[in-house]
């Protein structure tokens, strides 16, 4: 089961029903219109207005700026939420989409916001508001289109993803945005002149709403597609289609709208707040998307673990089983060869007076086999019994140990055997390790082919384990021997000329693996051979 | 041994049987060796009013029907038998039959050497131990 064949996980289109409905969202209005409704706000200043209050007139005569600002306020509502969405986005996900698009989105709504604040007198304006609001919308909405085409030009330089310094890229461009946005409209709320924005008799009533309305076809037709395919994802598939709630603000804008307030001016506000929130939606539906990837990966995490603990715990017990197999079969095999070996020894005593030298000979070989079998045994069980029984670790002092184990394997004379290094304190279980070096050491003495035999014992510390090595000059080992030594009942001398089960090394390299060590060979054939095993400082478990 | 009773031998194999009788009969030991095959046939033995309680068991741990741990077991919870020193006479080294032969206080374990010779030595020891050592019954 791999994650791209799950269906959910592949979505990065926003459903095409939504599109459509976001269609009909865009249409609806305009329809409404050629039926008849009307959705200005824009009252006659100048009319009297009867039976109500003063403070209520006020009011009344307010509410095309009332609509306005409440229009306007939203979209910067979810321009604000988008970027605070963005953010958590960024911190799940870590895609510099979702921050950059997402800052550029909540500065084209600050852009919003001063334009509301400035035409509501909130912040000082100088300018008329008949000029400053139709003007500073236009820069609202050029800047919001710019800014988005730079926003996704900066991804599209960009290219990889999770760079380290990706927070202050976010930042950079935070920042960059931000003093853009401000600095506009500082410069329009302060200008007393600012250009006629608004030709009542003209086809293009707003003449100023023309050039955003380019730029969004543009961004619509070229930029965003090439975004898309170079970062897919909802939220940017999102952008691409937010720009069919932007052109249709600005069809409205630059070809309806003849006064502030009026019935298109309203739409297109309406429709703006649109072109926010299916950013916005994007956004969630992405992170609504990664929660659901993550609960898939849990499950197939969860499932993978699971199947593996059942592995693990099959393996332990076959393991277990082959161990206890070699051990079981191998002590069972002791009794009938002991029977044998009985049996040899009393037919060749009882009947000693009726075997011929042929006959003697016959039964010493076949007492011989018994023992040497018997050996192999006791090394099936020796090598079985490493892993089974569990010896408890310890503090075991090399220095002191190893001469010990020199002591016990008794060298002949010519033979002498000498630490040449400091021996370190180990942890380790004290039985294996005297097994260690008791088959090193032995070996060394067992296989000495020179008249003065030379053994070094020494350890070297390294970062994370200690290399202890034992060196001889003995007859070395040929190098393609190298492995084969270390397998169980390998030997490279026939058995008739030197009595070994071939069982030694392949203990003590079970020993060392176990512990979570390593062991080879240097050798030089006539020259002598050196085993190199390490202990780790740590050992395993 | 100190006294004449017999010895109470606990083996199925027939060869091992014979080495310990052939063993015995090598150094001169005079008592009379009592043969039985598993635990369930030595627990009869011992209950048995007509024979004469041994004077050690050497006793095989790996039998068939009830082996030697569990002979121990019952043996060692019974007031009329308990005293009589029992002997290991065994192919496992296995620390865990080790330790819970001696938790059953056995008076000693031996692990059957391949070699007679050797096996005749270990006869040989526990002989001379048990020539020396006092028994609880005489």
């Amino acid at each position: 089961m791999s994650l791209a064949q799950s269906p959910t996980l592949n979505i990065t289109k926003i459903p095409k029903k939504w599109v459509i409905a976001l269609i009909v969202i865009c249409i609806l209005p305009y329809l409404l219109n050629v039926f008849g409704v009307d959705f200005s706000t824009s009252k006659n200043l100048s009319a009297p207005i009867e039976n109500v209050s003063e403070i209520d007139g006020m009011f009344y005569k307010l509410s095309g700026a009332f609509s306005h600002t409440l229009l306007e306020w939203s979209a910067f509502c979810t321009a604000l939420f988008t970027v605070i969405l963005a953010f958590v986005h960024f911190g799940i996900k870590k895609d510099l989409t979702t921050p950059i698009i997402g800052m550029a989105l909540f500065f084209a709504g600050c852009m919003d916001a001063f334009h509301t604040l400035a035409a509501d007198r909130l912040i000082e304006a100088v300018a008329d508001n008949r000029n400053l609001i139709p003007f500073t919308w236009a820069i609202c909405r050029l800047f919001n289109a710019l800014i988005m085409i730079a926003g996704v030009g900066l991804l599209l330089m960009n290219r990889n993803e999770r760079s380290s310094g990706s927070t202050k890229f976010v930042i950079g461009v935070s920042v960059g945005f931000g003093f853009a946005a401000y600095s506009i409209i500082n410069y329009c709320a302060t200008s007393e002149l600012l250009p006629q924005t608004m030709f009542p008799e003209s086809i293009i009533t707003r003449p100023f709403d023309v050039l955003p309305l380019i730029v969004f076809i543009i961004a619509g037709l070229f930029i965003y597609p090439r975004f898309y395919r170079a970062r897919p994802s909802l939220f940017s598939h999102a952008m691409l289609v937010s720009v069919i709630p932007q052109i249709a603000t600005q069809l409205h804008m630059s070809f309806g709208s003849v006064a502030l307030f009026d019935n298109h001016f309203n739409i297109a506000h309406f429709l703006k707040i649109i072109a926010y929130i299916v950013p916005f939606l994007g956004l969630l539906l992405d992170y609504v998307r990664t929660y659901r990837e993550e609960e898939i990966t849990i499950k197939q995490l969860k499932t993978t673990q699971h199947a593996l603990v059942e592995q693990t715990q099959l393996l332990v017990h076959k393991n277990k089983e082959l161990n206890d197999f070699a051990y079981i079969v191998s002590h069972d095999l002791k009794a009938p060869l002991r029977a044998i070996g009985s049996l040899a020894d009393w037919i060749a005593s009882d009947y000693a007076d009726k075997f011929d030298a042929d006959g003697k000979e016959q039964m010493g070989l076949l007492k011989g086999r018994v023992v040497r079998m018997h050996n192999l045994i006791e090394g099936i069980l020796q090598y079985s019994r490493i892993g089974r029984i569990n010896e408890a670790k310890q503090k075991v002092d090399t220095a002191k140990l190893v001469p010990e184990v020199v002591d016990s394997i008794a060298p002949p004379e010519e033979i002498s055997i000498t630490v040449v290094d400091k021996l370190p304190e180990i942890t380790f279980e004290k039985t294996r390790i005297i097994q260690v070096f008791q088959n090193l050491i032995g070996n060394a003495v067992k296989y000495m082919d020179k008249d003065i035999g030379v053994v070094k014992v020494g350890c070297k510390f390294e970062e994370d384990y200690w290399k202890f090595h034992v060196a001889d000059n003995g007859p070395g080992i040929d190098e393609k021997y190298h492995a084969k030594v270390f397998q169980i009942f390998q030997t490279l001398n026939p058995r008739d000329e030197v009595e070994s089960t071939g069982v030694g090394l392949s203990v003590v390299k079970k020993i060392v693996e176990t512990s979570g060590g390593q062991i080879w060979i240097e050798s030089e054939v006539g020259a002598g051979s050196t085993f190199y095993f390490t202990i780790p400082h740590k050992g395993r478990e | 041994m100190k006294n004449h009773k017999p010895i109470l031998l606990v083996e199925d194999d027939r060869v091992d049987a014979m080495t310990v009788t052939r063993a015995l009969k090598e150094i001169n030991v005079t008592n009379t060796l009592a043969h039985v095959e598993n635990g369930e046939e030595a627990l009869a033995y011992l209950s048995d009013d007509t024979k004469e309680n041994p004077c050690i068991i050497l006793l095989d741990l790996n039998m068939p029907r009830m082996n030697g741990i569990e002979f121990l077991n019952i043996v060692k919870k019974d007031d009329a038998v308990k005293n009589i020193p029992v002997i290991v006479l065994t192919t496992s080294k296995d620390e865990g039959d080790r330790l819970e032969s001696f938790n059953l206080s056995v008076a000693g374990y031996m692990v059957k050497p391949v070699d007679y010779l050797q096996f005749v030595e270990i006869m040989k020891t526990i002989q001379a131990y048990w020539s020396l050592s006092e028994m609880p019954f005489d």
